[in-house]
């Protein structure tokens, strides 16, 4: 910060110096006008305001010219004075008077061109320190803008992807339920061709068999509709699609999951357990992507309980009510009775790409974790009583069930 | 059509499965009984007329296979058609080694099941009329007095009715009272009808 001193004046020099020759000669000739018309026209004051203004004007050099010029015209009887009969030496106290204010007002006047300047100047130092903060603030707001943007598409590309994996891992798990799924298919297919076949008969034996082949017939519409549903079910594990929030019963979800792993539950022989607490609230999650971590969980226990007698084979599946650190929750349980977790797997059960199974891909759990996190929920790993697995899902509840 | 004095049993656990075989199996004139479980099957009361069992496989609890075996230890030889919902190469193997008659996947031309089918009540006829033979035999056998019985084995082996007497101790008047007795009692028409009868006796024994 500069601070600079003294009076410096913003007129050229020329200007300063013409103003006081100007005024003393206006002054003067005014002066004589005046008197030409009364001769009690006072012949100093216009004088004085010439030196006066010269000061204010131009500083204490052509104040002091102005004074100088004034006496000097009284002297030189240019001007009447005031008091006739005197001589030059007699000018001298008036030279001083003139003096002694040109002095006081070209100080006046300087001091107030500091405090101007200093006013403008800084003035001018709060504009430029404004303009650069401007630019800074400008220059910070983008850099930010331009970072969230940056942060938002590979949030997005993050979630894209997140989908896409789950995706795979869906429809990866769909293929260890080929057999199941094709089975579920093939029971009501079979059962239309029985139908279908025993019609024909009915026909051709030559009776009056209109009632049963009606009874047939919508026999075989609801065995096509068992098969529909089947193939609707599958379709929507596999379709990818966009997270979909909506209201989902827990024993809906429990159902559903059942209903597709039925063939295979039967056919390893697993007895599932259902302890689902009553009037829990239901849940705010992606249908298809929450069946998919249970589906997970409910593979990986029958996995679990495979090499045991058939007696011990059983999972359990409950939920119940739960208030957690983020409000009331839903904790989903799948539990087994087979060997257990590991300890030294078990930092690593969630771990992508790790698995102890070898046909395993080592996906499932991560992606259900990814899943149920994206719900703002938890996937864990819990302790449980005895021989076994238990794993928890920890979903915030939805709404309050209604009735 | 078929005759109504045969009857088939169908154990599937599978509700549309089930039902629609009982249809096309009743459609086709038979009298149909149809099962859930194996369990269901094992406790009802099954009326002595030729049967045949359409079986699936794969059942919670006891599965068709198990089913199989546990008949056999009862001494039930019921003729049995499996039926599953997927080719299993080892099973069927092991189910026809086990006596199954016929093995189908699902779904199966109609056809086969029926042919499958007649050929188990068929055979079941036969089985069914020895059955009933052998327990009109029994029932015959059973009427014997101990001695008639001992006279019985004695005569069959082709001993005369002196040899007979002198390995039994008695007179050959009794003997041949007693043989009379025997042939009466037993309703033999001569002594090769006697000596088949005592044959099947033997068999079952």
């Amino acid at each position: 910060m500069r601070v600079r001193t003294g009076t410096p004046l913003r007129r050229n020099a020329f200007a300063r110096y013409a103003v006081p020759v100007a005024t003393v000669a206006a002054a003067a000739l005014v002066t004589l006008a005046l008197q030409s018309f009364s001769t009690h026209v006072p012949g100093l004051p216009l004088l004085f305001c010439a030196a006066i203004y010269s000061a204010w004007y131009g500083g204490l050099g052509p104040g002091l010219l102005a004074a100088l010029l004034s006496s000097g015209a009284i002297a030189l009887n240019l001007i009447p004075p005031p008091s006739p009969g005197n001589s030059v030496a007699d000018e001298l106290p008036r030279l001083v008077t003139f003096t002694i204010g040109v002095f006081f007002v070209s100080w006046i006047s300087g001091r107030q061109r500091q405090a101007e300047q200093l006013l403008e100047q800084a003035r001018d130092e709060l504009e430029a320190k404004v303009r650069e903060r401007t630019a800074e603030l400008s220059r910070a707001n983008s850099e930010l803008q331009s970072e969230i943007a940056e942060r938002l598409s590979a949030e997005q590309a993050l979630q894209t992807m997140q989908l896409e994996l789950a995706h795979v891992s869906r429809v990866t798990m769909m293929g260890e339920l080929t057999a199941s799924i094709a089975h579920e298919v093939n029971q009501p297919l079979g059962a239309i061709m029985n139908y279908a076949n025993a019609c024909r008969r009915l026909l051709a034996s030559g009776m009056d068999n209109a009632a049963k082949v009606d009874e047939a017939l919508s026999r075989i519409a609801g065995d096509a509709n068992r098969a529909s549903d089947v193939i609707a079910r599958i379709r929507a594990l596999s379709r990818k699609k966009p997270t979909e929030r909506a209201t989902l019963p827990v024993k809906d979800l429990v159902d559903e999951v059942l209903a597709i792993a039925k063939y295979e539950i039967q056919a390893r022989s697993v007895t599932v357990r259902v302890d689902l607490a009553a009037g829990l609230p239901p849940l705010h999650v992606d249908r298809v992507q929450m069946q998919q971590v249970l589906l997970n969980l409910v593979i990986n226990s029958m996995d679990a309980v495979e090499a045991l007698p058939m007696k011990d084979r059983v999972i359990e599946i409950s939920a119940q009510a739960r208030d957690s650190e983020d409000g009331p929750a839903i904790a989903l349980r799948v539990r087994d009775h087979g060997p257990g977790v590991n300890p030294a797997e078990e930092g690593r059960l969630f771990e992508a790409f790790h698995s102890t199974k070898p046909q395993g891909l080592g996906m499932g759990l991560p992606i259900s974790r990814s899943i149920v996190e994206a719900h703002g929920g938890r996937l864990h790993l819990v302790p449980c009583e005895g021989r076994g697995a238990a794993f928890e899902a920890l979903l915030p509840a939805g709404e309050e069930a209604a009735a | 059509m078929n005759a109504g004095d045969c009857i088939v049993y169908v154990v599937d656990d599978d509700a549309s499965s089930r039902q629609s075989l009982e249809f096309l199996i009743r459609a086709s004139g038979y009298t149909v009984r149809a099962f859930s479980s194996s369990k269901d099957f094992l406790a009802s009361a099954r009326p002595e007329i030729p049967a045949c069992l359409v079986l699936d496989v794969r059942m919670p609890g006891l599965t068709g296979l198990e089913l199989q075996g546990e008949l056999a230890k009862r001494g039930v030889r019921l003729p049995i058609i499996f039926i599953t919902g997927h080719g299993d190469i080892p099973m069927s193997v092991q189910a026809m080694k086990a006596g199954a008659l016929e093995f189908l996947t699902k779904p199966f031309p109609d056809d086969n099941m029926l042919k499958a089918i007649t050929l188990a009540i068929d055979r079941d006829r036969v089985a069914h009329r020895e059955r009933l033979e052998m327990a009109e035999l029994r029932r015959r056998h059973a009427r014997l007095t101990p001695r008639e019985r001992e006279v019985m084995a004695s005569v069959v082996t082709g001993l005369l009715n002196k040899q007979v007497a002198a390995e039994l101790g008695a007179s050959e008047k009794t003997i041949k009272a007693h043989r009379a007795k025997v042939m009466q009692k037993m309703e033999a028409s001569s002594l090769a009808d006697l000596v088949r009868m005592s044959e099947k006796l033997d068999a079952v024994a």
